[in-house]
C-alpha cells in the first residue's frame, strides 16, 4: 500500500457522517479489517468534501470538478494486498450490494475484475460502489453524495485510485 | 508524495480558526521525549524566501503550528498513537479523515465550540514515532497555492527529521 492512496483520497474523502448514510451491508468489511495489517483503509468526511466549496480556480473544468467534489459526503475505501483467497473474497463480497443497489458496470480483464453499483433517487446517484480484484489485492470504495454519471466519470480521471480508472469508460 | 500530504493535511485545517487547545495535546507536549517543533506565523514567514506575497496572505489568520512525537519505536509507538487517538475522541473530536495501514497512520479531528470555531487536531504514527500536529488560527485557502513555491529545504534546516522524508 503506497502513501498515494492517502493524499489522493485527502482530496476527495467523506467519512465520519458518511457510515451512517453508507450502505449494502459492505461496511462490515470495513469493520471487519479494521486491524487487519493486509488491509488499508481511507475514511473521509463530509466537511473534508466541504473545505472545497471555498476553492476558486480559473480553469472552468477544474472549478467544474472542485463543485463536484463539494458536493460528496463521504468515502470510504478498502484496499487488502496479499490477499491468498482473493477470488473467494471478491465473490463473498460482490453479492452484497445487489439486494439493494444497482449494477451499473462490470469489468473483468484477465486476473482483474471490478463491479460497480449505484444507490439512485430521482436520477441523482447517492452512493457509488466499486469491488474489485487484481492479481491478490482486493478494493473497495464508496463513495457517497449527490452526483451524476459525468460528475464521476471526471472524478475517475483524476482520482489515481486503483481500479477507478475503469469508470472512465462509462464516459465513452 | 508526502509533501502533497502535508499540503492535504493544511487544506483540512485551513478552514476554522482555532481557539482552545487540546488538552491531550498539551499533557502529550508535556511528557513526549521526541520530536517538538513549534512555530509562530513569523518564523513560517521563513519559510517564505522568494517573498511570495500570497504565501503571506496564506498565513496572515495563522497564530501556530505545534508538532510532537514521541521517541519511542515500534509497539510503544503504536500504544501511545492509540492512547492519544482515544484521548482526542474522548474530547468530543470530530472525525474527519483516516487513512490506516500497517505502516503509516493518521487521523484528523474537528472540534466546533460555541462561537462556530474549530479546533483541528491530526495524530499519526510514521516511521515507527507516534505524534500530533495541531495547528491554531486559519489559513486563507484562496491562496494554497502558493504552499508549491514553499521553500522545502528550508523547512527541512527547520525540522531534521523531515530530511528522511521522500517529498516527492
Amino acid at each position: 500500500m503506497k502513501i498515494k492512496y492517502f493524499i489522493l483520497l485527502f482530496f476527495f474523502i467523506s467519512g465520519g457522517i458518511v457510515a451512517s448514510a453508507q450502505s449494502s451491508g459492505i461496511d462490515r468489511y470495513f469493520e471487519q479489517y479494521k486491524d487487519d495489517d493486509r488491509f488499508s483503509q481511507i475514511n473521509v468526511s463530509s466537511k473534508m468534501f466541504g473545505l472545497f466549496v471555498n476553492f476558486e480556480l480559473d480553469d472552468p473544468s477544474e472549478q467544474e470538478l472542485v463543485e463536484a467534489i463539494s458536493k460528496l459526503k463521504g468515502l470510504k475505501m478498502l484496499i487488502g494486498q496479499d490477499v491468498a483467497n482473493v477470488s473467494d473474497l471478491f465473490n463473498q463480497v460482490a453479492k452484497l450490494p445487489a439486494a439493494d443497489m444497482d449494477e451499473l458496470m462490470s469489468i473483468k480483464d484477465g486476473s482483474a475484475e471490478f463491479k460497480f453499483y449505484i444507490s439512485e433517487s430521482d436520477g441523482t446517484i447517492k452512493e457509488l460502489l466499486m469491488v474489485g480484484k487484481e492479481s491478490a489485492q482486493l478494493i473497495l470504495l464508496s463513495l457517497v453524495g449527490d452526483m451524476d454519471l459525468q460528475q464521476i466519470a471526471a472524478l475517475s480521471q483524476k482520482m489515481n485510485l486503483e481500479g477507478f480508472e475503469h469508470f472512465q469508460n462509462i464516459d465513452k | 508524495m508526502k509533501r502533497l500530504v502535508f499540503l492535504l493535511i493544511l487544506i483540512c485545517f485551513s478552514v476554522c480558526a482555532l481557539e482552545a487547545q487540546s488538552k491531550v495535546v498539551k499533557e502529550f507536549e508535556e511528557n513526549a521525549e521526541g520530536y517538538k517543533f513549534f512555530a509562530y506565523q513569523s518564523m513560517l514567514r521563513m519559510l517564505n524566501q522568494q517573498q511570495d506575497p500570497d504565501f503571506n496572505k496564506l498565513i496572515r489568520d495563522l497564530d501556530h503550528i505545534r508538532v510532537v512525537t514521541t521517541d519511542s519505536t515500534g509497539t510503544n509507538a503504536m500504544t501511545a498513537f492509540k492512547r492519544l487517538d482515544n484521548g482526542i475522541q474522548a474530547e468530543g473530536f470530530e472525525e474527519i479523515l483516516t487513512f490506516d495501514n500497517k505502516e503509516y497512520k493518521c487521523h484528523v479531528y474537528e472540534m466546533t465550540n460555541k462561537k462556530d470555531k474549530s479546533t483541528w487536531v491530526a495524530t499519526f504514527f510514521m516511521y515507527g514515532r507516534a505524534g500530533i500536529l495541531e495547528m491554531v488560527g486559519s489559513l486563507d485557502i484562496k491562496y494554497l497555492n502558493a504552499l508549491a513555491n514553499l521553500n522545502m529545504e528550508t523547512l527541512k534546516s527547520l525540522a531534521p527529521e523531515l530530511e528522511n522524508m521522500d517529498w516527492d
